[in-house]
């Protein structure tokens, strides 16, 4: 039975609920669910699948279970759903919904045509591929079906013991009066009336309709097969709902070649996209021999693109990008350098050909241009600048992880799990231009899929992931792949029951849509695609919060840390680059985001976080003159210091005797309207020093060369210093190149329960500046093959690093297991993998830091 | 090349497609025990409104176009829906039109693959153009996934304004010789090339199908019939059973049939064809510009069938230096053109030999056997399976695209 760890949120859920309908006066009461000897009705929140088979044996959820009401917090130009689930205790012959208008106490209308009713579908999923999220077979839920095509099709009707969800989708209009609106909808079951009572508190914050995300979700493959269409026409309609997703599609049409004639449509089609907002990027053709871009074609590509740009007023260069070599092998090095020195010889000879060209430009379109009301620059000639640059900056993305013996000026698009490599990650960070990264069938969970058992919030929260590596762009390889990949891509008969299109395991893989011409609609979206959007409209409000902030910096000569904030703020979501929200944690976290950004209006500036490893954190705050600020911490913990412009605000809390509440309260004023926001403390720190990890080591370490000594950097303190033992046969045998330390039982081991958040090993290493030691943190669980990896760190000679095992308390192994050992794996970079190494002697262990929940 | 076939054998045609105004009187979905109606579109599947699995299994290629269920009285042979079919093709990737109907689905419990006693297979179609459309109809007897697949060659036929009713009458003695006629994959239809640049419907005809049915015999054909050539004869394209050697490799172009030498013009004389030894018959195919020719490979593949029942069968190792196979091919275009022979066992080597073609000239090209075996000295004991005639490097620069005439393939005794 799958368990979830989210009665808090259910409570929280309905207090706040509770809490609203008071405090803002215009909510509607809550009524118990509606439950009878046909069925029930309950809500559940829209980060849960909810399986369709109920009874016995069935998944319990009575964790995310709460009654049939719709509360949704939604900031403008958002999406944002809400579930209500009917448990059939008989067959249900039909059901339907009516939704009504929403008003808040002053009488303004939340309208009804705002909102969107979905009736779930379910696919039968046969294997659970993404075990570590303890889900099992059975009927999922994927696709959302306007319940009025449901309701035409006759599919409004259910069989005993099953759940239907029915799925609302609150689309809040930019124009929108924030505030909270209730009302009630009508749920008819077998002719029996249900009101749902619903309110929908709308934050004075606007989701930018801009995307300023990029993707490249390809959308050419077999769509002709599901859709029985393989017209531009329907091509285009992909485009357009990867867009009302945020999502950009890869190539524009389906039919090309390098002519002329074929150069000019492809630049009619981009210009036709232009207009739409959410059109962030798309790719262009680019003509090969031997990964050798043709000079000649891409020119002539990016010339008819140009003129169309000169005729709309719009850079359309500035969202091309290449895409041509996939996932290429060691030996295709050469050929991705030429790759790579043919484009940047094509982005030359394009700049120089339309500098060559600029008069002849001039005379026939500086005049019409000039004319265009909304241009993008003032000028013609300061247009042409913008294009020129655009095009020489123009990206080729790479599908690969960064490897030493491919060209450094590639642009990297890695798997996802790759951003968990700390020297990976240095290099994504020095790379110009948007950084990429992608997934495709792996890595697996705990890192983003889009498989139909992983948890909905893990593509969700890859756009978070998104603003705290500052990746901008997300690849994925197919969303509407209608066919079966076995031996050759195979017919699928019925493209709506089977989950597993990529051989047998990978459930939901290449396809975020269903294909609408079965209903007569257009193509039917998934959760997952609703997910992915989610993710990405919580990415433009902290991508504004981070613009806002440059500004503020910049206003007032600040030096100001967003990524502690961020970091900080999206602790319980992710541990590096894996994820490991859970709907409580989410919950949270979204909330913090809406009161960060609503915060934020009022001038006031989160300046840094930091916590020390041991449990000693700050939050250090500027507020302008003119604002007030209050902290719930109250005395004691705070002080003040006047700086040009305003003050800044210094709280300090010691997590180790800290006693107060988990949530910090930040209220500013600004002399017409307050606003809060909350932040979130860990739980008690218990901190330990260097000897307790002495005590459980078991082997790896000599133990007469391992000991405790007085700590290097001067405090009063003792270190354990490490003493690691050469590579061992198996460790020579493989080239592996690293040695190991060893932690088997004891009390160490004891600690690592779902009673803690995080804990973190402080090192020291001692060694030169530019030394470095990699240092990787496994987990054996008992009864399963491998090692998990769960934290990996540089430790930097010279300095003190911190090796964190984040949301420990999420792991669906640690609820269901007991851990066997840890590995600590040391790997010298400078060191060759079969190198007979000395003992490693320069490794201390400095603390270590258990945080509680 | 000599006549290897009576006249009795001659009037047997794989395939013999009959356009006709007279319409069934028997409208119900199963005529009679030995009428199977494939679909007429009508079926409800469950509580699948509007959808039947007649539509569901069908499969439509890449670049075809667009289908769809018609409800309008008007297009609807029998009962109250029809397939609207609107066949396009690619423009740049340019290909035949055409959608297949598979005849076995495990997840729907069809199985109607057994053709060894089918009589013909007969569809309805209404033309709404006010034009004459070609439509060819014939087998796909084998399926390997959604790129690979073998077709029987294109054979058109012509739909009216109005109601046509097409039957293909199936011969299943000379079919069976080349392919399991108790597995066959599915029925294709294919229109003509009507593609646009902008990848839409515009230049598509509107034409509607109903009722696929498929009438068996009482004879059911023996399982193996020795295909009757000549000591060295593959097949010289004067029989109607000759359009099945040759398949196209599923990429753009190619696209052979057997045509009438009289049909078609010299385009440097503008006089009509004449085969190299004067018989009636050749086939005919084409080559088209493609997006990447080094990575597309078009061409023809022989059917491995055809091969084996020829002189390949009692061919032995010994005899390979001493044979040559040999084929004529005429080059109808201005310039000089660059074809190949492969043979490709699967394995990562293969026989590449090409050929020059001079524009307007037929040209006998011949290969030792031997220089095959020396690649592949499994070639005699599989009978030259994965034998193909393609072009890869230089492909058509034209716009247009290219016409060759092929007759007479053989074995020849190397002199």
């Amino acid at each position: 039975m799958r368990k979830f760890s989210v009665c808090v949120l259910a409570l929280l859920m309905g207090a706040c609920s509770v809490l609203s309908s008071c405090s803002e006066g215009a909510g509607t009461e809550n009524k118990p669910s509606q439950n009878n000897a046909e069925y029930e009705l309950w809500s559940a929140p829209n980060t849960e699948k909810i399986l369709l088979e109920a009874g016995e044996n069935s998944t319990d959820y009575s964790a995310v279970r709460s009654d049939a009401k719709i509360v949704v917090d939604t900031a403008k130009a958002e999406y944002e759903a809400a579930q209500i689930i009917i448990t059939s205790k008989t067959d249900v012959d039909s059901y339907t919904v009516k939704t009504a208008d929403l008003k808040d106490a002053d009488g303004n209308v939340y309208a009804a045509e705002n909102v969107v009713v979905y009736n779930m579908m379910y696919v039968q999923v046969n294997t659970i591929y993404e075990s570590s999220r303890g889900g099992t077979p059975g009927m999922w839920p994927d696709g959302i079906m306007p319940m009025d095509t449901a309701v035409e099709y006759g599919l409004n009707k259910m069989s005993k013991n099953e759940n239907q969800t029915i799925y609302f989708s609150f689309n809040t209009p930019a124009g929108q009066k924030a505030g909270f609106y209730t009302g009630t909808f009508k749920l008819t079951i077998d002719g029996k009336v249900n009101e749902i009572p619903v309110s929908v508190k709308v934050r004075d914050v606007t989701v930018s309709e801009t995307v300023t995300s990029k993707s490249i979700f390809l959308d050419t493959w077999q769509y002709y097969l599901g859709e029985y269409d393989g017209t531009q026409e329907m091509l285009d309609l992909y485009h357009e709902r990867l867009m009302e997703y945020r999502l950009a599609p890869g190539y524009l049409v389906t039919d090309y070649n390098y002519s002329e004639e074929s150069a000019e449509y492809y630049a009619e089609k981009v210009l036709e996209f232009a207009s739409n907002k959410r059109f962030s990027n798309y790719l262009l053709p680019v003509q090969t021999t031997s990964l050798k871009i043709s000079s000649e074609t891409f020119q002539l590509f990016c010339e008819k693109i140009l003129l169309k740009s000169f005729e709309s007023g719009i850079n359309l260069l500035d969202k091309a990008i290449v895409y041509r070599l996939d996932e290429p092998k060691p030996s295709q090095a050469p050929y991705l350098l030429a790759l790579n020195e043919t484009f940047e010889t094509a982005k030359t000879d394009t700049v120089n050909l339309f500098r060559a060209n600029a008069e002849s430009y001039a005379a026939k379109y500086k005049a019409s241009y000039e004319a265009i009301e909304n241009r993008a620059c003032e000028s013609f000639d300061a247009f042409l600048d913008a294009v020129c640059a655009s095009v020489s900056a123009m990206q080729n993305v790479v599908t690969t992880k960064y490897e030493d013996y491919f060209d450094p000026d590639t642009t990297w698009c890695p798997l996802f799990d790759s951003y968990d490599n700390p020297s990976d990650l240095a290099m994504y960070e020095q790379q110009e231009g948007d950084r990429w990264w992608y997934g495709c069938i792996i890595p697996n969970a705990p890192y983003c899929t889009y498989h139909i058992e992983d948890y909905l919030l893990a593509p969700r929260v890859l756009g978070w992931l998104q603003s705290v590596y500052n990746v901008r762009g997300n690849l994925y390889w197919g969303v509407n792949n209608y066919a079966d990949l076995q031996s050759g891509y195979q017919y699928v008969d019925d493209l709506y029951s089977v989950a597993a299109r990529y051989t047998v395991y990978y459930n939901g893989e290449g396809w975020l849509f269903y294909p609408g011409a079965r209903y007569g609609t257009e193509p039917i979206a998934t959760l997952r695609l609703e997910a992915i959007r989610d993710g990405l409209e919580e990415y433009e409000l902290l991508q504004a919060i981070k613009a806002q902030y440059e500004q503020t910096a910049e206003k007032y000569s600040l030096k100001v840390n967003i990524d502690a904030t961020l970091e900080n703020i999206t602790q319980f979501l992710h541990s590096g680059a894996q994820i490991n929200a859970t709907t409580e944690s989410f919950a949270t976290a979204r909330k913090a985001l809406l009161d960060w950004a609503e915060f934020s209006e009022s001038g006031v500036t989160f300046l840094d976080f930091t916590d020390d490893g041991e449990g000693n954190v700050s939050y250090r705050l500027f507020v302008p003159d003119g604002v007030s600020l209050t902290c719930s911490l109250g005395e004691g913990y705070g002080t003040v210091t006047n700086i040009d412009g305003g003050k800044i605000y210094q709280y300090n809390i010691s997590l180790s005797s800290y006693e107060g509440e988990k949530n910090v309260r930040f209220t500013a004023n600004d002399g017409t309207k307050s606003y809060s926001m909350d932040r979130q403390l860990s739980g008690k720190v218990e901190f330990l020093g260097g000897e307790f990890y002495k005590a459980n080591l078991t082997s790896g370490a000599e133990d007469a060369n391992t000991l405790m000594v007085d700590a290097l950097d001067g405090s009063q303190t003792q270190w354990l210093k490490l003493a690691i033992n050469g590579f061992d046969e198996y460790n020579k045998s493989e080239n592996l190149g690293y040695r190991k330390v060893v932690v088997k039982g004891g009390d160490m081991i004891s600690k690592f329960t779902t009673e803690l958040s995080k804990a973190t090993i402080k090192f020291y290493y001692d060694a030169p500046a530019g030394s470095e030691v990699t240092v990787s943190w496994y987990v054996k669980y008992k009864g399963l093959n491998g090692r998990v990896l769960v934290a990996q760190a540089v430790l930097k000679g010279g300095e003190i690093t911190e090796l964190t095992w984040n949301n420990i308390y999420t792991v669906q192994n640690l609820k269901t297991r007991a851990i066997e050992d840890f590995h600590f794996q040391y790997k010298e970079t400078s060191l060759e993998a079969n190198a007979t190494a000395e003992t490693l002697d320069d490794v201390y262990v400095v603390s270590l830091s258990f945080y509680g929940l | 090349m000599k006549k290897l076939f009576s006249l009795t054998l001659a009037a047997l045609t794989a395939f013999c497609f009959v356009a006709c105004d007279k319409k069934e009187e028997n409208k119900s979905a199963n005529v009679s025990s030995n009428i199977v109606t494939y679909t007429s579109f009508e079926e409800n599947e469950g509580n699948m409104k509007h959808w039947s699995q007649g539509i569901q299994l069908i499969r439509v290629l890449e670049n075809f176009g667009k289908i769809s269920l018609n409800t309008d009285a008007k297009y609807v042979k029998t009962g109250t829906q029809s397939l609207c079919i609107r066949p396009a093709g690619g423009y740049y990737d340019y290909s035949i039109p055409y959608i297949i109907l598979p005849l076995y689905s495990e997840t729907y419990g069809l199985d109607l693959r057994n053709f060894s006693d089918v009589e013909k297979v007969t569809m309805e179609f209404y033309n709404a153009e006010e034009t004459d459309v070609k439509v060819a109809v014939g087998l796909i007897p084998t399926i390997t996934d959604i790129n690979t697949r073998t077709r029987s060659s294109y054979v058109w036929q012509t739909l009216k304004s109005g109601w046509n009713s097409i039957s293909c009458e199936i011969d299943l003695a000379m079919m069976s010789m080349l392919y399991d006629m108790e597995s066959v994959a599915g029925l294709y239809i294919a229109f003509e090339n009507h593609a646009s640049l902008a990848h839409d419907l515009v230049n598509a005809p509107e034409i509607y199908l109903d009722d696929v049915r498929i009438v068996h015999g009482d004879t059911v054909i023996p399982d193996y019939m020795d295909v009757p050539m000549g000591d060295m004869e593959v097949c010289d394209f004067e029989e109607n059973w000759n359009q099945y050697v040759f398949n196209d490799l599923g990429t753009p172009g190619s696209n052979p049939s057997i045509v009438k030498a009289a049909d078609y013009l010299n385009k440097s004389t503008n006089e009509p064809m004449t085969t190299m030894n004067g018989s009636a018959s050749m086939m005919r195919f084409t080559r088209v510009k493609v997006d990447d020719p080094s990575n597309t490979l078009c061409g023809l593949s022989v059917t491995p069938d055809a091969m084996k029942k020829s002189f390949f069968k009692t061919l032995t190792a010994e005899d390979l230096s001493s044979v040559c196979i040999a084929f004529d091919i005429f080059n109808n275009n201005p310039y000089t053109v660059n074809l190949e022979l492969r043979y490709w066992p699967g394995s990562s080597s293969r026989y590449t030999g090409g050929v020059y073609l001079a524009p307007y000239t037929w040209m006998t090209y011949k290969v030792n056997l031997l220089s095959i075996y020396q690649i592949d000295n499994n070639f005699v004991k599989v009978g030259g399976t994965q034998m193909t005639l393609c072009w890869t490097d230089g492909a058509c620069t034209s716009e247009t695209e290219e016409e060759f005439f092929l007759d007479n393939l053989r074995f020849e005794w190397s002199k």
